[in-house]
């Protein structure tokens, strides 16, 4: 088997050095890049492979290099990286079409779960619809004061709106959200948010609960 | 007859002596040459009669010394006229004696008539006199009864009829003279008040008390009615007979309505103040109220009978209870206002001993002849349980609030802080991954990722630094305050529900302590900060005991300490305590007292935990005291 392909994009030098040493060392193949720009120059030339993308850049944020590799029709399947309370960009990135979202900063087995993820669409892509509508199935399981719950948690609300909107206690909401991630399997927020995502929930849930 | 009567004098038509004398001797003449006419027809028979006539002239018209003077001229002439030879004659001596006799006896009755006619005279000019001044008083009372317009003033005979009207009664009530005189004074009642009978009971209760003074209503002429003083007094004449009543009547309606007026007004105001929310206490130069409105009565739970007079003071707890008498002084003294006309956060002091803190607006009036202040309270305790919530949270988590104001600031270094962070985390992942495998280590790979993880680490620090430099220094306005009121007003906001705890607040103010140079609103956040935390350390304690006290160290340092009756700083995090997250607290950050310190710092001060060995805490600090150029 070939070595997969990682390109890691981010602003930061150290963050491109100690990715690259990670993933390295893990027998990935690792190509930095210091900007979306600068990726989005050879990606159709690029080998298949995952990109790990940081959300936030100064001259072009990761939903909008996502966007043009969409444009682009560009094989490569996308793991975002988001440092703390960007929750809302994350989403809109996995709406993009990110398959992961892993928060910074991360441990070796987060960025393998995601890049694994990555490389099943890429490597078996009807293996990977399987496990959406397996997530979508178990999204859809829930009732729906726990898919309202999760859609205002991928909208990033905070535990005292939610629980103002749900009619409960900030104490109730957070046992709720607990359960609710271990019925999902999820071991972060992220994941979950991951989860409803692909489920079709998020965004559009919340705007009907706006109008409600 | 006195001097004084003037040109009342009377005048007596005495004729000049010599006048009388000579009119005596001219008629004694006339006399003598008419006997001497006669002296062929009676030779001497009747000799001296014809002399009667003279005397008795002389007697009526010239006086007494006149009618002798003829008398003895009389005499003379008569005797001359007798011959020598019939001089010796009986019949000659005795017409002489006869005629003496007779002319004495007309001077006697003369001289007597004159004296009772001057007698009578005198009389007639006295009484005349009498008359005069009698006509001259009354004259001059009926011009004062005259001129007293605003004023009814008329009498009623003895059978209740009016018998003299003044200008004033005709203006007031509308008759004329003529019109009302003799006609019965019930015409000036009320129809309902049964007419003549309330008329005559008011004459006749005149006559029993001496007089009768009462507010009623009177009727005008036209049928209107108006609200009177009415006065009645009887009127007797020197017999102490009965000759009627004076009655004097002043309009007082509109006295009456001004009354009312000024009546509505005050109980407007009355109204006005009993709704207004904000306690009103009105009190004079000396401190004591003179006025407690009802919401005063209710928020400090005393009456306004049971604090008028009283010194304000007693609404206030130590030190402002000893000290108001000399702040009221100051500013007598000096003019400078502290509080008045500005608003000042203190605490207020219960009649069940329960403090409260509240906004405190004092302005003054200068009346007449005092100068009154009056205070406007409000309740802050329900705004300030609130507000202190608030201030909990910000001293707890001030680098939260502070950047949620800048929502982007806030994300911006939580990014900065995780880039680091991420790459330390990856580096070690790394290291793992490179010491796991098989063969020998790169180790100058490792010792380059080691370096690198360090100096991400350290690039961490000082984000952290950055981010408390942000957020305790802000926007840093110092400015020069009074100590003291800083401190009350610190106190009032974090002392609320302490006396429910059981916390007993104690205040030493060094009065040489003050100013100092600061930003008022972070010293407070300290001074909360540490206020709070005694006060929650004490809560188990059995003595509770809150002590805050300033100290001048030296012309431009200040030291302030909070010192508390509580267990004391367990010895493990006494080295530690100023440090972030070091709290001993089950909730809380422990950015508490790490922001204290940064911001006593950031103030060019230095802060400090004593364990006294009398037990507690003592926090101290200090602060900077500008110089005063005089002292400088």
């Amino acid at each position: 088997m070939t070595r997969r392909c990682v390109y890691v994009v981010d602003d930061e030098e150290p963050i491109r050095k100690s990715c690259r040493l990670m993933l390295m060392t893990q027998g990935f193949h690792v190509t930095v890049f210091e900007s979306g720009v600068s990726l989005l120059e050879v990606a159709e030339a690029l080998v298949p492979g995952a990109v790990l993308l940081d959300v936030r850049m100064p001259d072009m944020d990761g939903v909008e290099v996502q966007k043009r590799l969409n444009a682009k029709g560009t094989p490569h399947p996308v793991v975002v990286m988001t440092g703390h309370a960007d929750l809302a960009i994350a989403v809109a990135a996995l709406q993009q079409g990110a398959v992961a979202l892993i928060e910074k900063p991360f441990s070796k087995s987060t960025v393998n779960a995601a890049l694994n993820t990555a490389f099943r669409k890429l490597e078996d892509p009807a293996g990977y619809r399987v496990d959406q509508v397996a997530a979508a199935a178990s999204v859809s399981a829930l009732d729906q004061t726990d898919k309202t719950l999760l859609a205002s948690l991928a909208k990033g609300h905070s535990k005292e709106t939610i629980a103002a909107q749900l009619g409960m206690s900030t104490a109730a909401v957070e046992m709720r959200r607990a359960r609710l991630l271990s019925d999902l399997g999820a071991e972060s927020l992220t994941e979950a948010v991951s989860l409803a995502v692909a489920a079709g929930l998020g965004p559009e849930h919340a705007r009907i609960r706006n109008l409600t | 007859m006195a001097a004084g009567w003037g040109k009342l004098k009377p005048t007596l038509t005495v004729p000049p002596p010599w006048l009388g004398y000579g009119a005596a001797a001219v008629a004694v003449a006339a006399a003598f040459a008419v006997r001497g006419l006669l002296e062929p027809v009676l030779s001497d028979r009747a000799l001296f009669l014809i002399f009667v006539l003279p005397v008795l002239f002389a007697a009526r018209y010239a006086g007494s010394g006149a009618a002798v003077l003829a008398a003895l001229l009389s005499l003379a002439a008569g005797i001359s006229m007798f011959p020598v030879a019939a001089l010796a004659t009986g019949s000659a001596q005795a017409q002489i004696l006869l005629f003496a006799v007779v002319s004495g006896g007309i001077i006697l009755l003369a001289g007597r008539l004159t004296a009772e006619r001057s007698i009578s005279e005198v009389r007639k000019l006295e009484a005349e006199d009498e008359a005069a001044r009698a006509h001259q008083a009354s004259e001059a009372l009926r011009l004062l009864l005259e001129g007293a317009t605003s004023y009814a003033i008329f009498m009623v005979d003895p059978e209740g009829r009016v018998s003299t009207w003044n200008s004033g009664a005709e203006r007031i009530f509308g008759w004329t003279e003529d019109e009302v005189i003799a006609r019965h004074c019930s015409i000036f009642y009320p129809a309902e008040e049964a007419e003549t009978a309330k008329a005559k009971e008011d004459l006749s209760s005149a006559l029993a008390e001496g007089r009768v003074k009462e507010e009623a209503w009177q009727v005008r002429k036209d049928g209107s009615e108006f609200l009177a003083d009415v006065m009645i007094t009887p009127v007797r004449n020197s017999d102490g007979e009965l000759v009627g009543w004076a009655k004097v009547i002043h309009d007082v309606t509109d006295r009456r309505a001004a009354e009312r007026a000024l009546e509505k007004r005050e109980g407007h105001l009355q109204s006005i103040l009993a709704t207004v929310p904000d306690a009103m206490v009105v009190i004079d130069e000396r401190g004591s109220m003179i006025s407690f409105s009802a919401a005063a009565e209710r928020l400090f739970g005393f009456t306004e009978a049971e604090v008028l007079g009283k010194n304000v003071s007693m609404l206030m707890p130590s030190p402002d209870r000893e000290r108001h008498d000399s702040y009221l002084r100051r500013y007598l003294d000096t003019g400078v206002p502290h509080i008045i006309g500005s608003g000042r956060i203190v605490t207020g002091l219960r009649a069940d001993g329960s403090t409260f803190p509240m906004k405190l607006s004092v302005g003054e009036a200068l009346g007449e002849d005092q100068r009154l202040f009056t205070g406007f309270a409000q309740d802050l305790t329900e705004r300030k349980n609130f507000e202190a919530r608030v201030e909990e949270l910000k001293s707890e988590l001030i680098h939260v609030s502070r950047l949620s104001a800048m929502g982007t600031m806030a994300s911006t270094l939580a990014h900065e802080l995780n880039q680091p962070l991420a790459a330390i985390a990856s580096y070690g992942e790394a290291a793992g991954t490179i010491l796991e495998g098989e063969g020998v280590p790169n180790r100058e790979l490792l010792r380059e990722i080691f370096a690198d993880m360090a100096a991400q680490s350290l690039r961490a620090g000082a984000i952290v630094r950055r981010l408390r430099e942000f957020v305790a220094r802000g926007d840093v306005a110092k400015s020069v305050e009074d100590l003291p009121a800083l401190i009350n007003e610190a106190s009032a906001l974090a002392l609320v529900g302490s006396r429910e705890k059981g916390i007993n607040a104690q205040f030493h103010y060094d009065p040489e302590a003050t100013p100092v140079l600061v930003d008022r609103v972070q010293i407070q956040q300290v001074l909360i900060n540490l206020m709070r935390n005694a006060i929650e350390a004490m809560e188990a304690e059995p003595l509770r005991r809150l002590t805050i006290s300033t100290r001048l160290v030296d012309p431009q340092t200040v030291h302030v300490s909070i010192a508390d009756t509580g267990p004391g700083i367990a010895p493990e995090i006494q080295g530690r305590l100023f440090e972030a997250f070091a709290s001993t607290k089950s909730s809380g950050m422990g950015l508490g007292l790490s922001i204290c310190r940064t911001i006593v710092e950031a103030h060019g001060g230095r802060i400090t935990a004593e364990t006294p060995e009398s037990g507690g805490t003592d926090f101290r600090f200090t602060l900077v005291r500008p110089v005063p150029e005089a002292e400088a």
